[in-house]
């Protein structure tokens, strides 16, 4: 288990205050938050390679604090991959073993696991984006890793291969047996890789849960954005269609796109102002009220037409009451 | 369009090192290539240039990658000051060599006749006055290969068990190689081409350059025409061997 114990540390003008957290053996986490809230600089200082003021890392009940990185048993990807172009893919993965010979996997067996035991002839600059990231795991798995920290892996890819890498991070975390931490602006990739989600805003942790109660719960404006729920209505436009019985210190209701249903007798009434077409589900568009506008994210195939006006349902369940943001 | 304008520049440029060449005789280069002096000064210069190479590294390697890594701050004082070497008048650099390494006129040059090492009229004073005016040109370079290799390789290398050493000589070092081999040829050109520093510090044991002075002021152009062809042939190959190991950035 991993146990971060009020970690604070001042980097010039930013500072991280006072964080702690704990994630069981083999669960996974997500790190989200907005740009320079802290989530690089937290997982480095994890990783080992930022110094901080105060506070303990323990790993199994060791404390690591004061180890250095290559010997507290953790892995870091950063964003950019950080892949040596003057190395061979073998000699990219072979570069951790150098330091760290006592528990490494055959270079081999991560590579076949990974599906690049082909490229391991290959110059960096040979691979492809995808290939590239299948590197940098295998670089980062080769040591046996209890934990596996990721720097937004799926920041810079395209689609198809995102997906590719999500399940790749999947087979990793299924197939290894280790616990992962992944810093993410996206509330869709948290939700897919962890188990638990931390918020960090301004240099604290201001939220930690499972994803599944912050998800059904997001309490505030500001987490109700982070989490990506992207429809927040201001709570009387709200009641002029749906009625709700909720205390007075709530002003929005928060609504996932997905939640919302195509139902010919539905209390939600709109125009349809703008048909958004990805490759697995279609986002509407849909004006309530006037400059209100909400998204439904439907897989339908119901013919829908732009300046429609259609009816739209909701399961109370899924309606997330909503305070104003904290300061 | 550029490839005139490019042609016609290198024509201008080469002009008159092709002019200097045929200006002279076969049997003239001859005669200069087996006179020994002639020879002991361009020892002299290559030998000095390759010291006065090797020590700008010591130096400038370590700066520019502080500088790179904005270990030194403020950077851009810092490069400024650095770079005052290069932008004062040569015989300017010849004074300061003197004032700082000459016993007459520093407590370090004391110190250092005390213990066997003098400047003026010694190999030593041509070395030093050659690092002096060249440095900042393998600082520069330095600086430039360090800032081209990403931070995060290193904090990667460094992530998986690299010690910072490690990280710099594993993956900084080799990826910036190339900067600085341009800066080493940069350095040495500068160095084996210094005269005004150099005649300041050492007249003697006599360089290339103060020797083609040398035959210029007592005997004319004619007789300084073939030293210089010679060390214009000499400094030209090793550029290009260098360049060629350095490999097609360099």
């Amino acid at each position: 288990m991993l146990e971060v114990k009020n970690i604070s540390a001042i980097f010039g003008k930013f500072s991280l205050r006072n964080i702690s957290f704990s994630l069981k053996d083999g669960k996974h986490l997500a790190i989200v938050g907005p740009t320079g809230a802290g989530k690089t600089s937290l997982m480095e200082i994890i990783a080992g390679v930022r110094k901080h003021q105060e506070g303990k890392i323990i790993l199994d009940g060791q404390d690591i604090t004061h180890l250095p990185p290559h010997k507290r048993n953790i892995s870091m990807l950063y964003q950019h991959l950080s892949l040596f172009p003057h190395y061979t893919v073998r000699g990219n993965i072979a570069y951790p073993l150098r330091w760290r010979k006592e528990k490494g996997m055959s270079i081999h067996d991560v590579a076949r696991n990974l599906g690049i035991e082909h490229l391991l002839d290959r110059h960096i600059h040979e691979l492809s984006g995808g290939e590239k990231q299948r590197v940098a795991l295998a670089r980062a798995l080769v040591t046996r890793p209890k934990i596996l920290m990721l720097d937004e892996p799926l920041s810079a890819i395209d689609i198809v291969t995102k997906e590719q890498v999500i399940a790749t991070i999947k087979h990793i975390q299924d197939t290894y047996q280790l616990s992962t931490i992944l810093i993410t602006h996206s509330p869709e990739e948290a939700y897919t890789l962890a188990d638990y989600i931390a918020i960090i805003k301004k240099g604290k942790l201001v939220r930690y849960d499972t994803k599944d109660s912050l998800w059904k719960n997001p309490e505030d404006i500001w987490f109700a954005k982070m989490i990506g729920i992207k429809n927040i209505i201001p709570i009387d436009i709200w009641r002029k269609m749906y009625p709700l019985n909720i205390s007075s210190e709530f002003t929005h209701v928060g609504i996932h796109p997905a939640s919302l249903q195509y139902d010919v007798n539905g209390p939600i009434i709109g125009y349809v102002q703008e048909i958004v077409q990805y490759p697995h589900h279609k986002e509407i568009i849909v004006q309530i009220d006037s400059g209100v506008s909400l998204i439904w994210q439907t897989n339908s195939h119901e013919t829908i037409y732009k300046g429609e006006q259609i009816s739209l349902s909701i399961s109370p369940k899924n309606i997330y009451p909503l305070k104003e943001e904290k300061a | 369009m550029f490839r005139f304008f490019s042609t016609l520049l290198a024509f201008l440029i080469l002009l008159p090192f092709i002019g200097l060449s045929i200006y002279t005789t076969p049997s003239e280069l001859w005669q200069a290539l087996t006179n020994t002096e002639v020879l002991e000064a361009l020892k002299n210069s290559f030998v000095g240039a390759t010291y006065a190479t090797l020590m700008a590294a010591i130096f400038a390697i370590p700066i520019g990658y502080a500088l790179a890594r904005d270990v030194l701050r403020p950077r851009k004082v810092w490069l400024a000051l650095l770079n005052i070497p290069a932008m004062v008048p040569h015989s300017v650099g010849g004074v300061v060599v003197l004032l700082t390494f000459s016993p007459k006129y520093s407590p370090i040059g004391r110190y250092l006749a005390e213990h066997g090492f003098y400047i003026t009229g010694t190999m030593l004073g041509i070395v030093l006055a050659m690092w002096i005016v060249s440095v900042p040109y393998f600082i520069n370079a330095s600086y430039d290969a360090f800032k081209s290799v990403p931070h995060g390789l290193e904090k990667a290398a460094m992530s998986m068990g690299a010690s910072p050493l490690m990280a710099f000589l594993t993956i900084t070092l080799p990826l910036g190689f190339r900067g600085l081999i341009t800066g080493a040829i940069q350095t040495w050109a500068r160095a084996v081409s210094e005269f005004g520093a150099v005649v300041m510090v050492s007249y003697y044991p006599k360089t290339a350059p103060v020797m083609v002075y040398e035959l210029f002021n007592n005997f004319g152009l004619k007789k300084s025409v073939p030293v210089a062809v010679i060390t214009m042939t000499i400094s030209g190959l090793v550029f290009i061997v260098l360049r060629l190991w350095g490999g097609k950035d360099a």
